[in-house]
């Protein structure tokens, strides 16, 4: 897994790209936890490149959703592919973490 | 159809041979074969406990033009039947969400056929999807 991220007007772009599962997932999460410490005004994931999520994955999203709304951080993912989207969906994240599909409806 | 027998220290590289087994299957059946499989050898590497017997671990899979694939699964672990196991509160506010728990859940979502037994002082999983 591959993780690349930069910051667009006050926006942080973070983008993993390949499985984030058991193995790849708790690095992931603490790059993630890293990059909020910046507390960055707006947090977006492009998940358009993950191709895997397992419940290893969905926690490292919780836990970034819970330390942006601890921190006042706007926090959101974007690109999901369908079956990212299902995992996602049924586990009731989207009653916290705003999806969705473009980066453009992300960022507008 | 594939038998796949793993040691507590070879999750990675069974998920891997798996993943090549499941080869150029539809790509959602696979995502899910995959999730189920992740889940279910993560949690005993995790969690199981084995007391003093030396860790048995099997699976097999089973291609199936029903249903897609037919996965058993056998464990020598003490006994843990899964659909016993309480399901998160999905519908949670973030504050009260657990990081845990949500792996089984997805599991028992994906494959509500799932049965378990206890066979031998196994414990015996058999789903299809």
């Amino acid at each position: 897994m591959e993780v690349n991220f930069f910051l667009e007007d006050k926006t942080l772009i973070v983008a993993p790209s390949g499985k984030l599962d058991t193995f790849s997932a708790p690095k992931f999460g603490t790059q993630l936890a890293k990059l909020l410490e910046d507390r960055p005004e707006s947090c977006l994931l492009d998940l358009s490149g993950v191709t895997f999520l397992s419940s290893s994955g969905l926690q490292v999203l919780l836990a970034g959703a819970k330390t942006s709304k601890k921190e006042g951080i706007r926090y959101g993912v974007f690109g999901m592919q369908e079956m990212v989207n299902d995992v996602f969906f049924l586990s009731g994240f989207n009653n916290f973490i705003d999806s969705f599909e473009t980066k453009e409806e992300a960022l507008s | 159809m594939a038998t796949f027998t793993m040691h507590l220290n070879q999750l990675e590289e069974t998920l891997l041979k798996i993943e090549a087994f499941l080869g150029d299957a539809d790509e959602k059946t696979k995502f899910k074969v995959m999730f189920i499989c992740e889940e279910l050898l993560t949690n005993l590497v995790r969690h199981a406990d084995f007391e003093d017997r030396t860790p048995s671990i099997s699976l097999k899979i089973e291609s199936d033009k029903g249903s897609g694939f037919v996965m058993e699964y056998r464990d020598n672990s003490k006994a843990f039947n899964l659909q016993n196991h309480k399901d998160p509160n999905i519908d949670a506010k973030i504050e009260e969400r657990e990081l845990g728990g949500l792996g089984i859940y997805l599991v028992k979502k994906y494959a509500p056929n799932l049965e378990y037994k206890q066979e031998d002082g196994l414990n015996v999983l058999r789903l299809s999807l």
